[in-house]
């Protein structure tokens, strides 16, 4: 209710201001040359002085003297009626209107508008007012208070680090969630919750790269509890790869995603991660991107396909593992030699084949399909072209 | 309550400046005096509730209201209150707030300041202004509404970026705004002008102070951020040429020309045409520094393209604007008459070569900002135009601009007696070789053209006193004359002292800490000491300290100098909260002859950490040269001749020396 009255006091204030001025009878002049003849008596005043001063010559001051008079001229006569109000008929036919078109339109459209975008009635919620409605114990930053002072007492009491050190982490407070565990670690012992939480507060402080000392932890816990070494795991996994060790890295996705239960969590991200690192495999052995691709490819084929690195479906092949890879592949092959069968005037396609078919140590097959490309590309010279240089390259023979 | 109302009265903010655009317009057109009127109250209440939006969201910010999804975003409970304070602006929706506070702070001062102003040209001027405000108002509400509720309340916010958790970046925004936005101001006078069809000299002097005081608070704005930029990111430099520094800095190039286009208009009502286009200019290059900083195109051209509400919005406002006032602009300019005739070498001329130069040099830093951008929304290649092209195109265009500097105010209007200037000047002259020649003696390893630009910065700071000296006519009247023509001297005359003098300080400390700057980086161990510009900096060691938000490394080092313990410095490295980030904060010693200035790094394998240690010299030149000139334009802001024809005043004549 409050809120109302401010807002209509508010308002009320407001459209008041704005609509006096037209309310008020017309008094001084509204087209005076005033201010500008000011201006430039004032220029003629400084022009004074400056000759006086001497930093003048007299005849230039003369000459300044003769423009600013002239400047006066004109506006005087740019204002024939400087001095007297201009009685112009016409403004009272607007000023009415306007004063109650302003009057009305205001707060109507101010409140609309409020309506419209605002939360009329929600309450502010500072948070003093927040924590008050909690009860004392919940408040967590009172608890954390109390061990804290309790630490700087005892800074031995390695329990007291063990339960703080959660804590911190959920607050948010890494670093001091770190150098906690890492006390409880050197006070009480190792256990798989310590290193893991010892860990995560590390990978958090560094963003998400898992500094030296985490890897430690996380090894150790390995070692102590294998029962519990899912999550160091794909931590470790994560580490390689960020070391640039990607292929490592992806045999170690590659098993954790073999030993994962399917309804496993975290099955998807590390899927996720090594989809992702298909790309990065594809693309560095091939040189920088698109230049070494080509460069392989040999110069006959400038015409094929684009390099590995752009292919999605590239990188998820990168993705598989050597079993899966070899099927795709000939699986990939079988359709484009079903393809060609049909439609056997495609040269990129023939040159993709015999390439396919070397490359997979089929050279049987090869020769096969360089017999069936010159039959199908009699017409096609350019391509038939293509398809011979490539033999040659290959050493297919004639 | 208190944010809701502020969202009210944001709104109601809008609406007024609605009315202030419509209502005065039509009165002046009407020549109706009442109607006109209407935009004095319009403009005082708009900056009432725009203050009252901003009131509100920083008690917002103050008490942590994390309902409010602004400062849930930006703000955490345990910050510090300034940080708090602060963070109203450290963010999106906040700084546009200010920025709309600032425009609506401009209007009203024009409301209660410009009483010497005629009527129509005021009521115009006020109509324009509130046209920008509507733009603004209309963009924060629409697409960054500050005071956009969340309900639940999340426990805790997102955070300041720690890099901004620092007092000369928190408290810049203000001042860079009030250049910025101070620059509406004459664009709203060159438009008014426009419209009403005359403008003269005495329009020159109107739109003076405003331009002054815009000009003053971009200096000291720009001049705060690099200070900040010096100390808190850790690398010693003092300017990137990065675009936000760029969007700031081509305002206060085309600022710094309009100042002195009006003048040369102001007296001899020449270059008329020139000055209204630089002042639609001027505001244009302000509008595209929000655009670049606010559209999001500066992390990526293609981020732009993600959340394109924003970008769009303020890329209408600028076509709006400066398409309108340019168009405007092209309609109007060929009825203008052309104004007083003058010799190439005159004060005229000297002034038309600083405009070129000044321009020139503001056209240059645009296409080193723009283009990157263009290239990388064009073709997606991303390319960086870093110092070097700065360097070698932006420098060589402000030697002829600081050689012609103090030669400019020598001359005579309309015709100057250039061979008598130069003799006039001798004492400069002589001061640049001595400094020169001192140079060369003392850092004869080279660079070689390093004297030469300290040189150039002493000529200018020799030929601002020698202007002063020749004024008063120092040397050649007796004691009691001198100092009382230097009383009588007006105070503008006093801030193009301070101002060219600040140049000349900031060239050389520019040209000095570019040139001779010493640079260490090593690994140390405690124990270990460096030598650096004769200090003996030691590593005594580190230490771990909790701040209120942070957990910091600091570092301890103990410097010496010819034996003596001069200074203990603490570099240290932060780990904030929230969001965990790290800082830099550097150990500066600061003295006359240059910043000994220490960073502290990562711990090396071998238990030593990495140190790197710098000696700037002069460095300090650069921001104290931009505070003199920030307070010689306070001074000629305060000269009593820009407020003539303020009725309400009672003007003193001057006293002139009996001669």
């Amino acid at each position: 209710m409050v809120f109302w009255i401010l807002v209509a006091g508010l308002v009320a204030a407001v459209t008041l201001a704005i609509t006096r001025p037209l309310m008020r009878p017309s008094s001084a002049a509204t087209d005076s040359a005033g201010p500008d003849i000011a201006v430039y008596k004032d220029q003629l005043k400084e022009i004074d002085s400056d000759e006086a001063r001497g930093t003048l010559a007299p005849a230039e001051a003369d000459s300044a003297r003769t423009e600013i008079g002239r400047r006066i001229l004109r506006v005087s006569q740019d204002h024939p009626k400087a001095g007297k109000p201009a009685r112009d008929p016409e403004r009272n036919r607007f000023v009415v209107p306007v004063s109650i078109a302003t009057a009305i339109a205001l707060p109507i459209a101010s409140l609309g508008l409020y309506l419209t975008y605002g939360a009329p009635g929600m309450p502010a919620q500072p948070l003093s007012e927040r924590l008050a409605q909690a009860s004392d114990a919940n408040k967590p930053n009172d608890l954390v208070a109390k061990v804290e002072e309790r630490l700087r007492d005892h800074p031995e009491d390695g329990t007291g680090w063990d339960v703080i050190a959660p804590v911190y982490y959920a607050m948010g407070r890494y670093a001091d969630a770190a150098t906690a565990y890492q006390n409880a670690i050197r006070l009480i012992g190792e256990s798989p919750k310590r290193l893991q939480g010892f860990a995560n507060a590390r990978i958090h402080i560094e963003n998400g790269v898992v500094p030296e000392d985490a890897r430690k932890a996380l090894e150790r816990i390995i070692v102590l509890a294998p029962d519990h070494s899912i999550e160091p795991r794909i931590w470790l996994a994560l580490a390689k790869e960020q070391d640039g060790r990607v292929s490592d890295a992806a045999a170690d996705y590659r098993k954790l995603i073999a030993e994962a239960p399917a309804d496993a969590p975290w099955r998807k991200v590390i899927e996720e991660r090594l989809a992702n690192i298909g790309f990065r495999i594809g693309s560095p052995p091939a040189g920088d991107g698109n230049q070494g691709a080509a460069g392989n490819a040999g110069p006959a084929s400038t015409s094929a396909s684009p390099p590995p690195a752009a292919n999605p479906e590239a990188a998820a092949v990168m993705a598989m593992n050597p079993e899966e890879r070899q099927a795709f592949i000939a699986r990939m092959v079988d359709s484009l030699a079903a393809r060609l069968k049909s439609d056997g005037n495609d040269a990129a396609g023939w040159v993709k084949l015999i390439r396919a078919y070397q490359v997979l140590g089929r050279r049987d097959d090869a020769i096969k399909a360089l017999t069936d490309a010159r039959a199908n590309l009699k017409g096609n010279q350019d391509g038939l072209a293509e398809v011979e240089h490539l033999a040659r390259q290959l050493g297919l023979g004639s | 309550m208190i944010v809701e109302f502020g969202h009210f009265a944001l709104i109601l903010a809008l609406l007024v400046a609605v009315a202030q655009v419509v209502i005065p317009a039509i009165g002046a057109h009407l020549k109706d005096e009442r109607m006109m009127r209407v935009a004095d109250p319009a403009a005082v209440s708009q900056l009432f509730l725009i203050a009252i939006a901003f009131f509100a969201l920083t008690h917002a910010y103050v008490t942590s209201d994390f309902s409010v999804l602004n400062v849930a975003e930006n703000s955490h409970s345990t910050k510090p209150l300034i940080y708090k304070l602060a963070g109203v602006w450290g963010n999106h929706e906040g700084s546009m707030l200010l920025w709309v506070l600032i425009l609506a702070l401009f209007g009203a001062a024009v409301a209660l300041f410009g009483n010497n102003l005629p009527l129509t040209l005021k009521a115009r001027v006020l109509s324009v202004q509130a046209s920008i405000a509507v733009a603004f108002l209309l963009f924060s509400l629409l697409t960054s509404n500050p005071f956009t509720r969340l309900d639940p309340a999340p426990p805790d916010g997102r955070g300041l970026n720690p890099i901004l958790q620092d007092p000369a970046l928190a408290f810049h925004p203000p001042f860079l705004y009030m250049g910025y936005v101070g620059f509406s101001i004459a664009f709203s006078f060159a438009i008014a002008a426009l419209i009403e069809g005359r403008i003269d000299a005495a329009w020159a002097r109107w739109v003076r102070p405003w331009t002054l005081a815009a000009w003053m608070f971009l200096t000291i704005g720009i001049a705060m951020g690099s200070w900040w930029a010096y100390y808190e990111l850790g690398w010693g430099g003092w300017w990137f040429w990065d675009p936000v520094e760029n969007a700031s800095f081509m305002p206060w190039l085309a600022g710094t020309a309009l100042l002195h286009s009006a003048l040369v208009m102001e007296k001899r009502e020449a270059l008329k045409i020139w000055t209204v286009l630089l002042a639609i200019l001027t505001f244009s290059l302000s509008l595209m520094g929000t655009f670049i900083v606010r559209s999001g195109v500066l992390t990526s051209v293609h981020s732009f393209a993600v959340d394109p509400a924003r970008g769009v919005f303020i890329l209408a406002i600028l076509v709006l604007f400066t398409g309108g006032g340019l168009a405007l602009f092209a309609l109007r300019s060929k009825d203008m008459q052309a104004g007083g005739l003058f010799q190439p070498i005159s004060r005229e001329g000297s002034l038309v070569l600083n405009n070129l130069l000044l321009v020139t040099g503001a056209a240059t830093v645009l296409v080193g900002t723009l283009y990157p951008m263009a290239l990388e929304g064009l073709t997606g290649e991303k390319i960086s135009v870093g110092p070097p092209f700065f360097n070698m195109t932006f420098g060589p265009l402000m030697i002829p601009l600081l050689v012609a500097l103090p030669i400019g105010p020598m001359l005579a209007w309309k015709r100057g007696d250039f061979a008598g200037a130069m003799q006039r000047l001798a004492f400069a002259f002589g001061a640049a070789l001595v400094a020169l020649v001192a140079v060369f003696a003392a850092e004869y390893r080279g660079p070689w053209l390093a004297p030469f630009g300290i040189a150039l910065g002493v000529y200018v700071m020799a030929g601002a006193i020698v202007e002063w000296a020749n004024r008063v006519k120092f040397g050649s009247a007796k004691s009691d004359e001198i100092i009382r023509r230097a009383r009588n001297l007006p105070r503008s005359a006093y801030g193009t002292l301070l101002a060219h003098f600040g140049i000349g300080m900031l060239v050389v400390g520019i040209v000095a800490t570019s040139a001779y700057r010493e640079e260490h980086i090593q690994a140390m161990k405690p124990g270990e000491q460096i030598t650096v510009n004769g200090y003996d900096v030691t590593f005594v060691g580190l230490e771990r300290a909790r701040g209120p938000n942070y957990v910091e490394d600091i570092a301890d080092f103990n410097v010496k100098r010819g034996g003596e313990t001069v200074a203990r410095l603490t570099p240290s490295k932060r780990l904030y909260d929230a969001p965990p980030q790290t800082t830099t904060e550097s150990g500066i010693l600061a003295a006359w002859r240059g910043d000994l200035y220490l960073v502290i790094g990562d711990p090396q394998p071998n238990g030593g950490y990495a140190v790197r240690a710098y000696f700037n010299p002069l460095v300090r030149f650069i921001w104290l040269g931009a505070l003199i000139m920030f307070i010689g334009g306070g001074i000629s802001l305060s000269d009593r001749r820009l407020r003539v024809g303020a009725p309400s005043r009672s003007r003193q004549p001057i006293a002139v020396p009996a001669e």
